[in-house]
């Protein structure tokens, strides 16, 4: 936390990974408007590069990408010792999110020692719910952390 | 007993005796007067009996008794009969009846000699069975086509009352069938089968192959053809019921595909609506924030939302409207080199070679060219596109065309950057696209594998990651669209 009181920015970060950018745009707009600091990426290999020099509170994921899927790179995030503990959520419209959770997860990454994402969401969100974890989940966050 | 019996006296008597027949002399009253060893091993109380009383265990003359004429006539006779040992083993004989005559041309005596065929008729009466209830049809023919001989099985279907020709019988005509392959065996002595279709005696058609084969007496011409037929109408039906079983196959998979389009079509839209949803979205948070540039890019979220959601309804509703297959008979080949020609300047430009390996002589098919062309024209698109962003120094895309046991394959190979797991597993069923927003609707291989499934046929890929991918058409001839003559029709009009 250390960083952010020297940026002089107290918001929490929410790093967004996806390579649609109308979706990026939607999400960073959003988000920026409830109060979050955002960065975003458009491909696996950048976002992977964030997550490490931005230190993000969340990180919103997308399936489907060019370059590196969102599995991989959940996978490489979950391995990494410096960032194992990012908490990730998953944002994905090419299947029923539902359905990544449980046994499509486990067949997608067989990796008994990774854990499941944070939550998943279903493209297109419902504003709401999705804000109403975000908000939930990172205030309890910031409480733990002070 | 008569006194002047015929003497039989060595070697007459050793032969009388060794001669592997049974033997009797009987005189005008059916008394055994003579009985040679053989005859004796088995009734050796002979002495005195009348042959009746012995080998017929009768109390009176059988009634159709050959000794009775041949003491009229002299003239030698052959009967057969059969009697039943002690065992209760029935025993058939085939008895030489002949007649002997004194020196004035009286017949006193008559000699019965007596050869036990049983083995014979057991085998003869066994082939019987066999004839009968072999299940086929078996007739034997002579060179008028009459029936002369038939198995059980052939009268009880085919031979009605009064029928004598194998023509009537098999197929109730009043001539030689065409095409009868017994016509032929008669001609050359050869085998010849076929398949016919007959009728039978209740009116039912009836499929059968038939086998004619020629019979020929003493190795000479042939003066008789067996016909043997196997009833394969119930393979026929079963052919019928299989044919109408793929039918439904190829309806359900067309019905999966139509469930699959609308699953890919909802995966697209819902992406779309994320974006309007994020363009009013933007839109709104601009002008609450007076920011215009927010506005701006609100705005154009919108815009870029509404045009890709009328690129997909359109290619959506022409994918919907496409859904007749118009087959023609055109040469396989012949489509995959027009593809080829559209395409190699295309590739050539993104530095890409496009080769084209086409077996030659395969013979001509009904396809809807246009459609066939579509799905290779998607494939060749979509390889340019995966050579494109690939890393390699030197990208090469391979389409075939060849044919083998009856089934057309289509090949569109590449070296670009191959798919991997994730891909693979989405990319028939959940329509989506990897290529950046605006470069395609992800409707493509859909249709490609729409009309591969009208044609019968299935598309199938192998890809590693980063080495390239193969698609493959293929297409059984047998399961390929009848030739559309609906608008040969229209014109005609």
């Amino acid at each position: 936390m250390n960083r952010r009181i020297e940026m002089g920015d107290n918001r929490q970060k929410i790093l967004i990974i996806d390579d649609e950018p109308d979706i990026v745009m939607y999400l960073t707009t959003l988000l920026e408007d409830h109060d979050y600091n955002v960065v975003s990426a458009s491909d696996g290999q950048k976002g992977l590069e964030l997550a490490k020099t931005e230190a993000p509170d969340l990180v919103c994921l997308d399936i489907m990408m060019p370059k590196k899927t969102g599995v991989a790179l959940y996978q490489e995030i979950k391995t990494d010792p410096d960032l194992k503990k990012i908490p990730c959520i998953i944002i994905s419209a090419y299947e029923s999110a539902y359905s990544f959770k449980g046994q499509a997860f486990r067949r997608l990454i067989k990796d008994d020692t990774i854990p499941a994402p944070l939550n998943f969401f279903e493209k297109p969100l419902d504003i709401p719910v999705f804000l109403g974890f975000i908000d939930d989940f990172l205030s309890k966050a910031k409480k733990n952390d002070t | 007993m008569t006194p002047d019996h015929p003497k039989v006296d060595w070697p007459r008597k050793a032969l009388f005796d060794q001669i592997p027949l049974d033997i009797i002399v009987i005189d005008q009253d059916f008394t055994i007067i003579e009985a040679n060893k053989q005859a004796q091993k088995t009734h050796p109380d002979w002495r005195g009996k009348k042959c009746f009383e012995i080998y017929h265990g009768r109390k009176r003359q059988c009634p159709d008794c050959s000794a009775v004429e041949t003491f009229k006539d002299g003239k030698t006779r052959i009967e057969h009969t059969e009697n039943t040992d002690e065992q209760g083993n029935i025993h058939h004989y085939e008895v030489h009846v002949s007649a002997y005559k004194d020196e004035d041309g009286n017949i006193p005596y008559v000699i019965e000699m007596a050869n036990d065929v049983t083995d014979r008729v057991t085998l003869e009466q066994d082939y019987r069975l066999l004839f009968d209830n072999v299940p086929c049809y078996i007739s034997v023919i002579d060179k008028d086509f009459k029936v002369v001989d038939s198995n059980a099985l052939f009268r009880k279907t085919f031979a009605k009352e009064g029928t004598r020709y194998c023509y009537e019988m098999y197929k109730k005509r009043d001539k030689v069938c065409t095409k009868c392959p017994a016509v032929r065996s008669f001609k050359t002595g050869k085998q010849y089968t076929s398949l016919q279709v007959g009728v039978d005696k209740d009116g039912n058609q009836t499929h059968y192959v038939v086998t004619a084969a020629p019979h020929k007496k003493n190795g000479g011409a042939v003066d008789h053809v067996i016909e043997m037929s196997l009833d394969i109408s119930e393979v026929i039906q079963l052919q019928e019921k299989l044919k109408q079983a793929e039918q439904e196959k190829l309806e359900n998979e067309r019905f999966a595909a139509v469930g699959q389009t609308v699953a890919g079509l909802a995966h697209g839209i819902k992406n779309i609506l994320m974006g309007l949803e994020g363009g009013m979205y933007v839109v709104n948070s601009g002008l609450k924030r007076a920011n215009n540039d927010l506005v701006a890019s609100g705005w154009g979220m919108l815009q870029n939302n509404i045009t890709k959601i009328s690129s997909v309804v359109k290619e959506y509703l022409s994918f919907a409207r496409g859904t007749e297959t118009k087959a023609q008979l055109v040469n396989p080949v012949g489509i995959a080199k027009e593809v080829y020609e559209l395409y190699k300047d295309l590739a050539q430009q993104s530095d890409i070679s496009l080769v084209a390996n086409l077996q030659e002589g395969i013979p001509d098919a009904p396809m809807d060219p246009e459609g066939i062309h579509t799905c290779l024209a998607n494939l060749i698109s979509n390889a340019i596109d995966a050579c494109v962003v690939s890393d390699k120094e030197k990208n090469t895309i391979t389409v075939s065309c060849s044919e083998k046991d009856n089934v057309i394959a289509y090949e569109v190979e590449d070296n670009g950057t191959g798919m991997d797991y994730e891909v693979k597993k989405k990319i028939f069923s959940n329509f989506f696209t990897t290529k950046a927003s605006g470069q395609g609707t992800g409707l493509g291989l859909l249709v490609t594998r729409r009309i591969i499934f009208e044609h019968g046929g299935k598309v199938s890929f192998e890809s590693v990651l980063r080495k390239g991918t193969v698609f493959r058409i293929e297409l059984p001839r047998n399961r390929l669209p009848k030739v559309d003559t609906s608008e040969d029709n229209s014109e005609g009009k």
